[in-house]
C-alpha cells in the first residue's frame, strides 16, 4: 500500500507550472494591454510597465526552462522538428520585446536572409533566442545585431550586443556540468544550461547542436552563437 | 484589403473553458482591430455557436477541462461537415507537448500558439496565415471541391516556383495520393523528401504507406524509428498496432496500443482497438476493461452502437463465471442494471430484444436454474420466428458468439441452428494472419475479377479484421458490378462484413475517404 505522506513530485509539478502558468499568461496579457493603453497616452507609466512586463516574461522563460529540464530529465521532451523560416522567427522575438526594445531606445539590427529555412522545434528555439535576446538587451549598451545563416552544414544564429560581455566565469561554466555551476554569482547558468541542453537535443545524422559564448564579435560584447545540424 | 485593417471585418470564436483568459483574449483582439467576437466555455457550446455563425477565426484551447478537447472540436466540426474551408483554426496550448497525430491534414489546426501570446504575436501570425492562405487559395478550393488531382497540380506549380510553402505543398500532395489509395507514388514522393531530412511527419507517412501495401514489416521499422525521433507520436503507436495484429503479434500490439491510450485516453477508436486484441488473446480481463471504456466513452459523445452494447454485456458475464465474492456481486449489479437499461432503451427493437436476451440466457446458464433457462430459450426462439425485414449483422454476430461460446445452450433449441443456416452466417473465427497476407498479395496480383473475389474471400476470412483487406475486397465488388459480375452468397455476406470492419476505420484515417468513396459507388 503507497505510503501516504510520500508527495509524487512530478504531479505536484505538472499541477503547480500549470497553475503558475495560467495566472502568468493573464499577467503577461494584462500588462501588455496597459503598456500599450498608457503608451499611447504617453504616460509615464509606460516606463514602469515595460519593466513588469520584461521580469514576468523572465518567469515565464523560466518556468518553462524548469518544466523542459525536468521532462528532460526523465526522458520525456519531445521535440517536433519542423522546417521553418529564421526571418520569422527572429521577427517574432524582437516583436515580443518591443516594449522594451522601444522604452530603452535600443537599436536591435538583423541580417537573415527571407528564404533561409531549417529544421528545428520552433516552441524550444524560441524560447532559447528570446532568452538570449532579453539577457542581450539588458546588458547592451543600446545596440544589438541579430544574424542567421548556414555555416558548417548547420544553422548558425548569432546574437551580439555592445555591452561588457560575459564575465570570466561565464565563459568558463560553458561547457560545466549544472551542478558544478554556482548558483549565488549573479547570472546564473540555469538559462545557459537549458540553452546548452535544447541545442544538444536537436540532432541529425550523428552531429549534435551546441551553443558557444565568446567575447568580441563585430560589436565588442557578448557574441552569442547557436549552431543545429 | 488593406492589412492594417483586416480584422475588422473578421469574426472570431474564443473557446477556452477559464473565464477570465476569454476576458483577456477578447481584449488582445479588439487591440487588433476585431469588432465581432464571440466567447465559449466548452466544445459543445463551442460547436453550436459556430454552426450558427461561422466565424472566420477560431481560438481554441487544447484543454478545455471535463469535456471533449480542442483537437476533439476540431474533429467534431469536420465530421458534421460545419467547418468552412476557409475558416482558420488555431490551437492554443499551455506548453509544447503536442501529441503528434497525423492524420488527413483537415484534422491538423492551422497553427499551434503557445500561451502567453502578445497582441503583436498574434496579429504577427494571423497576418502570416492569410497571407499563406492567399498563395495557396487555388489548391484549397480544389479540394473543397474534392478535386484532388487538381490540388495536386497546384502543388505542384508552387513547387516547381520554389514557393515558401513548398513543403506544405508536398504535405498536401502526400495527404492526397493517401486518400486517392496511391500509396507507391506517396511512398515514392516521402522518400525523396526523407533524403532531404527525416521528418517525423514523412516517417510516419512512410509507415503508412508500408502498412497500407500490405509490407507490415516494412511498416513498423518506419513507426520505430520515428518513435525514436518523437516518442509522442501517436498515429506511430497506433498503425503500429495495426501492422502487429495484421501479423498475428497481439502481445506486441496490445503494448503499441496501451502506449498510445496513456498519452491520450480520449479515443473510442483506440478502445475498439484493445477490445479486439484482447479478444485475440483471450484476455477476459483486458476486453471488459477495454469494453467498459467504449461504453463510458461513447456515452459522453455520440451514442453507443448495438455491436458495442452486446460486447460490453457478453464480456461481463464472462467476467462474472470467472468470479467470486465480492467482485462477482459487484459484477452482476453491473450487469443487471446495464441489460435492464438496454432492455429498456432498445424496445423498439425486435433484434435487439432477441440478441440482449440471448445474452440473458447466457448468464442464466450460470447458476442452476434450469427452468428460468428453459423459458428463456423457449421465449427467444419465438421472437426468432417473429423477426422480419433485413438482419442486422449485430444479431448475426451474437447469434454466432452463442454458437461458438456457449453451444449447449445453442444446441437447446433447433430454432437457433436453422436461423443460424438460414442467415449464411460466415464463420470467421479461424484467424491465420500470415496465410491471410499470403493470398492477399497474391489476390492483389490477380487481373481477374472474380477469381480475385474468391482469393480476396478466403484471405479474408482468415483475418476479418484487416482493414486492407476490406477495402480491396470493397474495390474488387466494385469492379465485378461493373462487369456485370453475379456474387454467390457467400461472396455477399463477405462483402457486409468487409464494409463493417471498414466502418472501425478512424475518421481521420486517409483510408476512411477512401471508404466512403467505394461506399458511393456501391
Amino acid at each position: 500500500m503507497k505510503d501516504s505522506k510520500t508527495i509524487d513530485f512530478s504531479t505536484v509539478l505538472a499541477s503547480a507550472v500549470h497553475d503558475m502558468k495560467n495566472s502568468l499568461c493573464m499577467l503577461i496579457q494584462s500588462i501588455d494591454f496597459l503598456s500599450h493603453e498608457a503608451q499611447k497616452r504617453n504616460d509615464k507609466d509606460s516606463d514602469e510597465l515595460a519593466k513588469l512586463h520584461y521580469e514576468a516574461s523572465r518567469l515565464n522563460t523560466n518556468l518553462m526552462q524548469l518544466l523542459s529540464l525536468y521532462r528532460a530529465e526523465r526522458d520525456q521532451l519531445p521535440l517536433h522538428i519542423e522546417e521553418h523560416y529564421l526571418d520569422d522567427v527572429i521577427d517574432e522575438i524582437i516583436t515580443k520585446n518591443a516594449l522594451y526594445i522601444e522604452n530603452n531606445q535600443l537599436e536591435v539590427d538583423t541580417c537573415v536572409d527571407d528564404e533561409l529555412v531549417w529544421y528545428f522545434d520552433i516552441d524550444m528555439i524560441s524560447n532559447l533566442l528570446n532568452d538570449i535576446f532579453i539577457n542581450a538587451l539588458r546588458y547592451s549598451k543600446g545596440k544589438i545585431y541579430i544574424s542567421a545563416r548556414l555555416n558548417e552544414g548547420g544553422l548558425q544564429v548569432i546574437i551580439e550586443d555592445n555591452g561588457e560581455g560575459y564575465p570570466e566565469r561565464m565563459l568558463k561554466i560553458q561547457d560545466m556540468p549544472m551542478q558544478d555551476v554556482d548558483l549565488n554569482a549573479g547570472r546564473t547558468g540555469l538559462g545557459l544550461f537549458f540553452s546548452r541542453l535544447i541545442a544538444t537535443a536537436h540532432t541529425n545524422a550523428d552531429k549534435e547542436g551546441k551553443i558557444t559564448l565568446e567575447n568580441g564579435g563585430t560589436l565588442g560584447g557578448s557574441k552569442f552563437t547557436l549552431f543545429l545540424p | 484589403m488593406n492589412a492594417l485593417n483586416r480584422y475588422v471585418e473578421k469574426s472570431f470564436l474564443i473557446i477556452d473553458d477559464f473565464a477570465d483568459y476569454r476576458t483577456s483574449l477578447k481584449n488582445i483582439l479588439i487591440g487588433i482591430g476585431a469588432h465581432h467576437i464571440d466567447g465559449a466555455a466548452n466544445a459543445d457550446a463551442a460547436i453550436e455557436l459556430y454552426r450558427e455563425k461561422k466565424h472566420d477565426i477560431i481560438l481554441c484551447d487544447y484543454k478545455l477541462g471535463d469535456g471533449k478537447d480542442g483537437q476533439q472540436v476540431l474533429e467534431e466540426l469536420h465530421y458534421r461537415e460545419v467547418l468552412r474551408n476557409d475558416t482558420i483554426f488555431i490551437m492554443v496550448t499551455a506548453e509544447n507537448t503536442m501529441d503528434m497525430v497525423v492524420g488527413a491534414i483537415e484534422f491538423s489546426p492551422d497553427e499551434y500558439l503557445t500561451k502567453p501570446f502578445t497582441k503583436q504575436t498574434l496579429r504577427t501570425r494571423l497576418d502570416k496565415i492569410y497571407i499563406k492562405k492567399e498563395v495557396l487559395k487555388p489548391i484549397l478550393k480544389a479540394l473543397n471541391r474534392q478535386d484532388l488531382p487538381s490540388a495536386m497540380e497546384h502543388c505542384d506549380t508552387l513547387i516547381a516556383n520554389k514557393s515558401k510553402y513548398s513543403l506544405s505543398c508536398y504535405k498536401t500532395k502526400v495527404d492526397c495520393l493517401l486518400k486517392l489509395g496511391e500509396y507507391k507514388k506517396a511512398l515514392s514522393l516521402l522518400l525523396k523528401i526523407a533524403k532531404q531530412r527525416e521528418l517525423v511527419w514523412v516517417l510516419l507517412g512512410i509507415g503508412k504507406c508500408y502498412l497500407c501495401l500490405n509490407h507490415y514489416e516494412k511498416a513498423i521499422k518506419a513507426f520505430q524509428k520515428s518513435l525514436k525521433i518523437n516518442r509522442f507520436a501517436l498515429s506511430a503507436l497506433d498503425y503500429q498496432a495495426e501492422a502487429f495484429c495484421a501479423l498475428g503479434e497481439y502481445n506486441k500490439a496490445l503494448t503499441s496500443i496501451n502506449n498510445a491510450l496513456k498519452l491520450s485516453p480520449k479515443s473510442l477508436h483506440r478502445y475498439k482497438t484493445e477490445a479486439f486484441i484482447a479478444t485475440r488473446l483471450n484476455d477476459d480481463t483486458t476486453l471488459l476493461k477495454a469494453n467498459r471504456s467504449v461504453m463510458s466513452f461513447a456515452e459522453t459523445s455520440l451514442s453507443v452502437k448495438e455491436g458495442e452494447v452486446l460486447s460490453y454485456l457478453n464480456s461481463l458475464v464472462k467476467a462474472i463465471n470467472l468470479s467470486t465474492g465480492t467482485i462477482e456481486t459487484r459484477l452482476i449489479n453491473e450487469f443487471t442494471l446495464e441489460l435492464k437499461k438496454q432492455l429498456k432503451t432498445h424496445k423498439k427493437s425486435p433484434q435487439m430484444q432477441v440478441s440482449l436476451n440471448i445474452i440473458k440466457a447466457q448468464y442464466l446458464s450460470l447458476s442452476n436454474d434450469d427452468i428460468a433457462l428453459n423459458k428463456m430459450v423457449s421465449d427467444i426462439s419465438k421472437q426468432i420466428i417473429g423477426l422480419e425485414g433485413t438482419i442486422r449483422s449485430y444479431l448475426k454476430g451474437q447469434l454466432s458468439y452463442l454458437k461458438n461460446t456457449y453451444s449447449d445452450i445453442f444446441n437447446m433449441s433447433s430454432v437457433f441452428m436453422e436461423y443460424y443456416i438460414s442467415l449464411s452466417i460466415n464463420n470467421c473465427e479461424q484467424y491465420n494472419e500470415l496465410k491471410a497476407n499470403e493470398l492477399h498479395n497474391k489476390a492483389i496480383e490477380e487481373s481477374n475479377t472474380k477469381e480475385r473475389i474468391k482469393i480476396l474471400k478466403t484471405a479474408f476470412t482468415y483475418s476479418p479484421h484487416n482493414f486492407n483487406m476490406a477495402l480491396d475486397y470493397l474495390q474488387a465488388v466494385i469492379k465485378a458490378k461493373g462487369q456485370a459480375i453475379d456474387l454467390s452468397n457467400d461472396e455477399l455476406s463477405i462483402f457486409e462484413l468487409s464494409v463493417q470492419t471498414a466502418k472501425d476505420i478512424d475518421p481521420a484515417d486517409h483510408r476512411n475517404t477512401l471508404f466512403r468513396n467505394y461506399l458511393k459507388q456501391l
